[in-house]
């Protein structure tokens, strides 16, 4: 299994399309400390100004957390759409390049090179969100320094230093569970079809819809905002909560791992059944 | 011993029915060519082989093993390409061989410069397949297919895309591979005087169904009659009396050539006829070949 792995890492990376994710985060992250850098002054001032008659600050709040925790709100919807460019194509992509031909005449079963497939995927998303921890919480501490992260939620959370670093790393390991979905559903279009970009825009219209039911406050949307993953992928902001609610935490989680392993499942039983055409 | 059988295979798309009841067996050692016109079912016939193509009915089997129930035992020692292979486009050959050499279970470094030589490509071995032409990946087609030392290689329509000097080549390497690596060779094509050449089996399938199969000279023998080229002087003369004594029209005529279509048994009274005429026959050539009774049995002309 780990030679077939190999394998569809090595094809992965033989296209460039794979590494615009990392060239996104890699050109964007940076620009973003820039602006804290740059405008961390203000920031200060403003925040200071706000709560200055009920907290004494010493030092700046504007560190490397502060940078990752906002850059982390405002990314957590985007950065799933950059998965989507190798699960996508992991599987659609060797049927439109008629590449299945010589791959799947040979002794290995269907099974294990579907499986394959999918674990690689599985490897690249966490290669993705560990490039983003790397270039957000790595970059932005040596860029800006560290210092107490201040969250809101149900008033103002002071965390040290140290609180605040395990608490990132356990908001990316949720977002890691987050594009496990994003990633499952694309390959679950990818096994579905014979392009690349179908299951792109499939995924990405799931994804609209899912964030209208998560975040358009109607009614109607309440009964059905359970049911849609979407509605858990804020679960890494429960990091920092305080106390971390863990019952939520794990059922946020075996939700969201029930999706992935659902289209994980049907990519699987489509891939089998397929008949290779192309 | 068949090294591939087939029994009842059946397979439809929509309302298409592209394979009806095709039963097949490909004794070992031959060089079997699958013959058909387009859309005759040649390529999904191939591609239930290979486990690509579910078939609706019917058995495969390959070295006695269920391509249905034991795929991966029955492709074991199968080497195989379809029609103008595609490869992982900016790996390069090398790489390629390696990729798949894994899904082998594992082929050395040396064996794979070994196929990279025996097609040729040796020199051009480390450069991205996407700067090779067409031919360059054909024969990349034919180093992927026996990279695992098979013994049975499947190929589908391997010449179709070659110049002649590239068919020439291939039919040479197809050729080696059966005699010196004991392989039974299974191959489609639509040059027809490709497959007269190197086969010694062939199967004709139209619209999904055999129509015949057995061995290049049982088919050729098959009709009774077949062409001869008869070289005579002067042309005219020579013209009513074959027409004549035949009582047929030649098929072709040109210079001091006269092709007719006749039974073995009829062509010494033809050539006593024209003798006794003062007519000079210079040559008589037997000319029959696969591609005329291809085009007849294919047409419904025979029988």
């Amino acid at each position: 299994m780990t030679a077939l792995i190999y394998n569809e890492l090595i094809k992965a990376f033989s296209k460039y399309r794979t590494y615009i994710s990392f060239a996104a985060i890699l050109v964007l992250l940076p620009l973003v400390l820039w602006g804290f850098s740059v405008g961390g002054g203000h920031m200060q001032r403003d925040i200071e100004q706000q709560f200055g008659d009920q907290f004494l600050f010493v030092g700046t709040l504007v560190n490397g957390f502060m940078a990752t925790y906002i850059t982390m709100n405002f990314l957590w919807i985007h950065i799933p759409f950059l998965i989507t460019l190798l699960a996508g194509d992991i599987v659609a992509g060797e049927g439109a390049g008629g590449t299945y031909r010589i791959y799947l005449i040979r002794p290995v079963s269907r099974l294990r090179i579907i499986l394959a497939k999918l674990i690689a995927t599985y490897l690249y998303t966490l290669m993705v969100i560990v490039f983003f921890a790397l270039m957000s919480l790595g970059l932005g501490t040596i860029w800006l320094g560290q210092g107490d992260l201040a969250v809101v939620h149900d008033g103002i959370i002071l965390y040290s230093a140290a609180d605040a670093f395990w608490r990132f790393l356990l908001g990316f390991a949720f977002s890691f569970v987050n594009l496990l979905v994003v990633a499952s559903l694309c390959f679950m279009f990818s096994a579905l079809v014979n392009n690349g970009i179908g299951p792109i825009i499939g995924t990405m219209s799931i994804m609209f819809v899912g964030l209208a039911i998560t975040n358009i406050p109607i009614d109607f949307f309440d009964a059905l905002r359970p049911w849609s993953f979407t509605t858990y992928f804020n679960i890494w902001q429960q990091a920092f909560h305080d106390p971390i609610p863990w019952g939520e935490i794990i059922s946020g989680l075996a939700i969201l791992l029930g999706h992935s392993l659902v289209f994980a499942i049907i990519a699987v039983v489509v891939f089998n059944r397929k008949d290779i055409l192309t | 011993m068949n090294v591939i059988e087939t029994s009842g295979l059946s397979k439809s798309f929509g309302n298409i029915r592209s394979v009806i009841d095709l039963s097949l067996a490909v004794p070992a050692g031959s060089i079997y060519g699958f013959l058909g016109p387009n859309g005759a079912g040649k390529s999904t016939t191939i591609r239930m082989l290979l486990g690509l193509v579910k078939p609706e009915t019917g058995t495969i089997s390959i070295l006695g093993n269920s391509v249905n129930r034991l795929r991966n035992q029955a492709l074991n020692e199968v080497g195989a390409f379809i029609e103008d292979p595609d490869f992982y486009a900016n790996l390069s050959a090398r790489t390629n061989l390696e990729i798949l050499g894994r899904l082998n279970g594992g082929i050395s470094a040396e064996r794979i410069a070994q196929v990279l030589t025996t097609v040729g490509l040796t020199a051009r071995a480390d450069d991205r397949v996407k700067a090779y032409s067409r031919g360059m990946r054909q024969r990349l087609g034919i180093a992927q297919a026996i990279l695992g030392q098979p013994r049975v290689l499947i190929l589908d329509e391997p010449t179709s895309t070659l110049d002649p000097a590239g068919i020439r080549d291939m039919r040479h390497l197809i050729l080696r591979l059966a005699r010196e690596e004991n392989m039974t060779v299974f191959l489609s094509s639509h040059i027809l005087h490709e497959v007269e050449q190197m086969c010694t089996h062939v199967a004709v399938i139209d619209h999904g169904r055999l129509i015949r199969a057995g061995t290049v000279a049982e088919l050729l023998g098959e009709s009774g009659k077949i062409i001869f080229e008869i070289r005579v002087r002067p042309l005219e003369k020579a013209l009513s009396i074959i027409s004549a004594e035949l009582d047929t029209r030649p098929t072709d005529v040109s210079g001091d050539s006269i092709k007719v279509a006749a039974s073995r048994e009829a062509i010494p009274g033809v050539i006593r006829r024209l003798t006794a005429a003062r007519v000079a026959v210079l040559a008589v050539i037997p000319r029959t070949s696969l591609e005329d009774y291809f085009l007849a049995l294919t047409a419904g002309l025979t029988e």
